[in-house]
């Protein structure tokens, strides 16, 4: 076996241990989405049905969104296999996030097979990719952006590849289809992408047009259920992208109502057109939102403030990728890398979905980027490594030895122990328990609130789906945050708008028991069995009335 | 247009930006230090000279030097620092005169003597210098890291500007967003042409900027400005020099939008600063 193999291997090996154990221990719970989408699948899985009654859904609706329906789709497998538990949920992520690192070796090879040491930098960046704190966090969970990604990438592989062997145009055209069932970012992202590659190969694709167009009527037709989908219900294509936009927010407009009182009688009503327009407050506010994803504190030090996408005290990216990260930006040109405006350009892409949001940077909406990004980073530690020498270089590699290491720490130990409400821990303690003594009641009182409880009395419950479906109480009205309430299903209440001072002081009923968040009872302590994070502080208290 | 007729108007322009509405825009709270205003404004439009002299001997390009003088002299921060009574403007024009005098000097003694008369007028016309005010020095490695992230980030180079929060103009960054293609081609030149000395006062501004214990509201990265103005003049300058079509084009778009925002920004430092500055009255209890 030639070295270069055997380290490939090394790097496929390591990305499967780094993704594939105890990914029921770490992220120590399953976050709200995750459960949602492991119980759907169950429920397709023994139904044909959605937990709303669907059969065979194209967009799955949750919560009041509406999610695309893929990695449910590839999770149906995995909890026939092995039941609905945390793992089953978590495999088909964890298994695309080790597809991305082999994936993106390949990648490489084709997008900079003009340089001469391309197999070292290939094999460089599918291991920085393998231990990229940003890329396990993400495939360690049941996130919908690994799915696309894996699409994504692998349409991009066919279609470089489909220059030269024309039949896997179809390969590609379907992956790129596939992507678009996965995640709504790639909604744009994936058009995007075929467009910049349509142009980047144009000259090649002149003699392919027979292929391509068999290839884009193949992935036409199965978008057809996504069309015919979004004529029965418009936000299947886009969810909630509607309430997330920086359109939906009021910050532009309070601002520009500010500038507009202030212009008074200074201005007439066209002098204030011109100044505060709409399409310059909201371009700039879209391209700071846009720059935010190149910001230092976001990339390097403080990472995504938005749970659960936080480690806590670090960055998404190692601290020692603010110098390789740049230093790949320069030369990659300055070496002048076949297809260096396809990488740049599959990098800004990837951010403008999330560049329209008003919750920035996002690093769950960019993780597009990721590829393209390494890609960068490979490019400037290859540079670096070959520039310095002896001793520099030992210290570059331990620095990264180091930086590895702290993330381990950060994600393994620090993140478990004192975050773990980042993803809802507890309601699976909380679940266990009452079902425990839940025969002796008459009905069990659970708060609508710190997401969707009744999700995870369904999973963890593994309550029989046909039965929920026809047994829930829903009223499908959104409330002011956009979100669908379920109200209760066989002995289960979930109230919306509990409040459980009133409830404890006048309408406290007997033959029940309460599930309290403990933000709610702090002062209570009569309570029956109390739910423990890690650390040791309180997440729920029950309280059981005979 | 001959170069020194351009040179002219350039001037010209620095100064009406300079002394135009100077004793009401940014409201004067003590009309008794108008005469600090004026001096301060007249350092600011010598700076954007001597920047010309010293951007002419660096790049040896008349037009260049041009373009960096009137890329300096219209810098949102520049001009709204050339317009009250700034330490930091001040120092930042005796470290140009320096500049511009030791940049021809061959001896090294007659650098020496120079450079100490350079801090010494540093020194009295910057007290409030980080650096001259400490007696201790503390430094944490988070809080310098931190304070890099911050002061080399998008939203501070062209969407806010935190270092004198009650006084400044806030809702632009030390520069405008037009000029992001124009940074981002300069500095690729500035690496390609290998202009050390470029590197090596920013890097310095920056790490006396970034150990700041005021930071962020302190005002030493301010004498970063004629260095980032050179970086910007030399990727208009290179940009301008493409012939292709699409380059052409692209030069065209981002041209009329740095003039709609160059005209934004004006609109915004004669109605609304004047208003915000109002506002904060009370913070101000020093030369403004």
């Amino acid at each position: 076996m030639s070295r270069s193999k055997f380290i490939f291997l090394f790097i496929i090996l390591l990305s499967s241990i780094l993704r594939f154990t105890w990914l029921d221990h770490f992220p120590p719970s399953l976050y709200t989405d995750e459960v949602n989408q492991g119980y759907n699948a169950y429920s397709i899985l023994l139904t044909g049905r959605d937990e709303h009654g669907v059969l065979l859904p194209v967009s799955l609706r949750s919560f009041g969104d509406w999610k695309p329906p893929l990695q449910t789709y590839l999770i149906i497998p995995f909890i026939y296999i092995f039941g609905l538990n945390e793992t089953a949920v978590r495999l088909p992520s964890a298994i695309l996030g080790v597809g991305t690192v082999i994936l993106t070796y390949f990648l490489v090879k084709e997008l900079l097979k003009n340089n001469l040491q391309v197999n070292k930098i290939a094999l460089l960046t599918s291991f920085l990719l393998t231990i990229s704190p940003w890329h396990i966090l993400q495939s360690r969970a049941a996130m919908l952006v690994v799915v696309g990604l894996f699409f994504l990438e692998l349409g991009i592989l066919y279609f470089i590849k489909g220059v030269i062997k024309s039949r896997l145009m179809i390969l590609s055209f379907l992956s790129f289809s596939l992507s678009i069932y996965s995640y709504y970012g790639l909604r744009v992202i994936t058009p995007l992408t075929i467009l910049i590659l349509l142009i980047t190969y144009k000259r090649q694709l002149t003699n392919l047009l027979k292929p391509l167009f068999l290839a884009f009527l193949i992935s036409l037709i199965l978008l057809l259920p996504l069309i015919f989908g979004f004529l029965k219900e418009k936000d299947v294509v886009f969810g909630r992208a509607r309430t997330v936009s920086v359109f939906y927010e009021r910050g532009v407009k309070l601002k520009q109502w500010e500038l507009i009182t202030q212009d008074g009688s200074f201005s007439s009503t066209v002098i204030t057109r011109f100044f505060h327009n709409n399409l310059y407050m909201y371009g700039r506010n879209i391209l700071q939102r846009f720059l935010s994803h190149f910001d230092g504190r976001y990339l390097f030090f403080n990472g995504d403030q938005a749970w659960p996408f936080q480690i806590p005290n670090m960055g998404i990216l190692y601290l020692i990728e603010s110098i390789t990260f740049p230093a790949g930006l320069y030369f990659l040109y300055k070496a002048k890398f076949e297809q260096r405006n396809f990488i740049m350009l599959w990098f800004i892409i990837a951010i403008i979905p999330a560049a329209f949001t008003f919750m920035t940077p996002s690093s769950n909406r960019t993780f597009t980027m990721i590829v393209p990004l390494y890609i960068l980073v490979g490019i400037g530690f290859f540079s670096i490594l070959k520039i310095v020498k002896n001793i520099l270089t030992i210290s570059a590699i331990l620095l990264y030895g180091l930086s590895f290491y702290y993330f381990l720490h950060q994600y393994i130990v620090l993140l478990p122990r004192y975050h773990a409400d980042w993803w809802s821990y507890g309601w699976k303690e909380t679940v266990e328990y009452t079902r425990n003594i839940e025969n002796k009641y008459d009905n069990i009182v659970i708060p609508d609130i710190n997401g969707m409880p009744y999700i995870y009395y369904l999973f963890y419950n593994q309550y029989d789906p046909g039965r929920f479906q026809k047994e829930a109480v829903r009223t499908y009205v959104a409330d002011r945050f956009g979100f669908e309430h379920v109200e209760g299903f066989g002995k289960y209440l979930f109230p919306n708008d509990f409040d459980w001072d009133f409830t404890k002081k006048y309408n406290l009923q007997s033959n029940t028991i309460y599930v309290i968040p403990n933000q709610q009872a702090a002062v209570d302590t009569d309570y029956t069995k109390a739910i423990y994070y890690p650390d040791g502080k309180i997440a729920f208290k029950i309280f059981a009335y005979d | 247009m001959r170069k020194t007729n351009l040179l002219f108007v350039v001037l010209l322009y620095s100064f009406i930006l300079r002394f135009w509405r100077l004793g009401q825009i940014p409201p004067l709270i003590d009309q008794s230090l108008f005469l600090a205003r004026l001096t301060n404004a007249f350092l600011s439009l010598m700076s954007v000279f001597l920047l010309y002299y010293y951007s002419k001997v660096l790049f040896k390009n008349v037009r260049l030097a041009l373009l960096s003088a009137y890329i300096f002299a219209i810098a949102p921060w520049v001009l709204e620092q050339g317009r009250i009574y700034s330490q930091a403007n001040v120092a930042l024009f005796i470290l140009l005169a320096f500049l511009t005098v030791t940049i021809k000097l061959k001896s090294l003694y007659l650098k020496l003597f120079l450079s100490s008369i350079f801090y010494f007028l540093f020194s009295i016309s910057y007290p409030q210098f980080w650096l001259f005010k400490m007696s201790q020095f503390e430094l944490s490695l988070n809080n310098v890291l931190n304070n890099i992230f911050i002061i080399l980030s998008p939203e501070f180079f062209f969407f806010k500007n935190p270092t004198f929060w009650w006084g400044g103009v806030r809702d632009f960054g030390i520069l405008y967003l037009a000029w992001l293609p124009f940074l981002l081609v300069g500095l690729n030149d500035v690496f390609v042409i290998k202009k050390p000395r470029i590197l090596l006062w920013i890097g310095i501004v920056l790490l006396i900027s970034v150990a700041s214990p005021f930071f962020p509201e302190s005002r030493e990265f301010f004498i970063i400005t004629p260095f980032i103005s050179l970086i910007v003049a030399s990727g208009i300058y290179k940009f301008f020099s493409r012939n292709d079509l699409l380059t052409r084009v692209l030069f065209f778009l981002v041209f009329v939008f740095m003039i709609y925002e160059i005209i934004q920004y004006f609109h915004y430092y004669t109605i609304h600063y004047p208003q915000q500055i109002l506002g904060n009255r009370g913070h101000i209890n020093e030369p403004f």
